[in-house]
């Protein structure tokens, strides 16, 4: 099984981002984090990221000003294949069955979790992942 | 026999003191629709600027605007023989009439009533019903929302809070433990009374009303009481029950509430012995949930059933306050009425009925 290297989190609320990676920390989930809580910047940075830097997992909150969730998605299915690929999990406050039908749009979007994270859902999220992709 | 006229000139007299002081305008029709009698009220609420006998013999129809649906309401009524009928009519932008028609010797007797000023402040009233009705939605949409956002930074102080019970606190000075674990209780307390005013908003929105057995809902509350029943040893029983019509997320809500209400307030040692009633009553079905608990006292008794109210310190009796704000607003949606009997040492019994 491959190990995760970057996590990226995103999220405008720092406090409940910072809240994640800490969790994330704790059980030695990634070797690093990067925390954006503007998610405009965040598709900056792996617009200018070599193959190398890209993240293995990205965290996406939806709920954001100006560029949200969506955004982010829709930019992402527009960038090379290999951002493309990023395998993305996203985190929301209040579970909406249209959201959820919405992500089967975006190929990369592997689950949908309730915030705060639960380290325990996002590893089985991962492991079916995981078993869909060789 | 000259006593006999005067009590008819008296008679007349009398008759014509009365059409000619009353309130009312009138209007007799004979059947081919042509005035009969009109007094001179009835030509000022008319607007009938010709003297009131010249009206006399003329069409009745005339005095009318031809294209009012009061106009074609009284010509098809003389022309079917209909002899009945009670109408209101605005002839004009700012004024409201009541006209009532009966059938009258040989014709029709039309009466009419200026009712502007009633019919402003029914206007104003429905006016002011609806802007309350407006409030009130966006005071129920406020409390939802300030409930749901809120919980959002409250979920992640939690979440350091877990955090930090995960990393363990044994290194921090017990000082600080003791700070922590208040915080720690304060913050599940916020939560717990967020999640309250959030389904408190929420009640009047679980759905339609249909028929429930009220014997299954009282089986499924005690069924999600199991572990609380038989920790405390508690006894909840009950006799035959009715059908009603409710929502039922709300109906096992509001017995839920009130059990376990029944339960949480008696004295220490004493095992919970909770009593439910029903009686039939015409239009509504009251339901009687008694206890022998600690009781109430009546001085208090109103104010148990306003949110965030307490009639006690959190360590005697925990709890947030909500419970029964939300069984009353449960039952008023439901069309009934709740209320407690009770005294001091000698238990509660808490009434509420619903709507048949």
């Amino acid at each position: 099984m491959k190990q995760i290297k970057k996590i990226l989190l995103i999220d405008d609320d720092a406090s409940i981002n910072f809240l994640h990676s800490e969790v994330l920390k704790h059980y030695t989930i990634s070797a690093s984090y990067d925390l954006m809580d503007s998610s405009k910047a965040a598709m900056e940075t792996i617009q200018k990221s070599s193959v190398e830097e890209l993240p293995d997992l990205i965290l996406l909150d939806l709920n954001m000003p100006v560029f949200n969730g969506w955004d982010f998605l829709d930019e992402m299915s527009v960038q090379r294949e290999a951002v493309q690929n990023i395998p993305t999990v996203i985190l929301t406050s209040s579970m909406n069955p249209d959201d959820i039908d919405r992500t089967e749009n975006y190929s990369n979007v592997i689950g949908f979790l309730s915030k705060p994270l639960d380290v325990d859902e996002l590893t089985e999220l991962m492991k079916l992942y995981r078993a869909r992709t060789p | 026999m000259k006593k006999r006229n005067n009590n008819n000139s008296e008679l007349k007299q009398l008759l014509v003191s009365l059409v000619g002081n009353t309130p009312f305008g009138i209007i007799t029709v004979g059947f081919r629709g042509k005035v009969t009698m009109i007094n001179q009220q009835a030509a000022d609420i008319l607007g009938i600027e010709v003297q009131v006998s010249k009206v006399l013999g003329q069409e009745v129809l005339k005095y009318f605007t031809v294209e009012s649906h009061f106009h074609q309401s009284l010509s098809e009524m003389l022309k079917s023989g209909r002899k009945s009928m009670d109408i209101s009519w605005e002839p004009l932008d700012d004024k409201y009439l009541s006209i009532r028609i009966r059938p009258f010797i040989n014709g029709l007797l039309i009466t009419l009533e200026d009712i502007t000023d009633f019919a402003k402040s029914s206007k104003q009233l429905r006016k002011r019903k609806e802007e309350l009705e407006f409030k009130n939605n966006e005071l129920e949409q406020f409390a939802y929302i300030a409930s749901h956002d809120l919980q959002e930074p409250l979920n992640t102080v939690r979440g350091f809070i877990k955090l930090i019970r995960l990393k363990g606190v044994e290194n921090i000075p017990a000082e600080y433990q003791d700070y922590f674990d208040h915080i720690e209780q304060s913050s599940e307390r916020m939560s717990s009374q967020l999640t309250g005013l959030l389904e408190y908003s929420r009640i009047g929105k679980h759905g339609e009303k249909e028929e429930h057995k009220v014997d299954s809902i009282l089986n499924e509350v005690c069924d999600d009481m199991k572990t609380h029943l038989d920790d405390t040893r508690a006894e909840v029983i009950w006799t035959d029950m009715p059908i009603v019509k409710g929502v039922k997320a709300e109906l096992i809500s509001l017995f839920r509430n009130l059990i376990n209400n029944a339960m949480k307030y008696v004295d220490k040692g004493v095992i919970p012995k909770v009593e439910i009633a029903y009686k039939a009553l015409e239009g509504c079905h009251e339901f009687a949930i008694q206890d022998n608990g600690i009781g109430i006292d009546p001085i208090h008794q109103d104010k148990i059933f306003v949110i965030y109210q307490r009639l006690f310190n959190k360590s005697q009796y925990p709890g947030d306050g909500i419970g029964l704000a939300h069984c009353k607003k449960i039952v008023e949606l439901h069309g009934g009425k709740i209320w407690v009997e009770s005294e001091l040492g000698k238990g509660s019994t808490f009434y509420f009925t619903i709507e048949r």
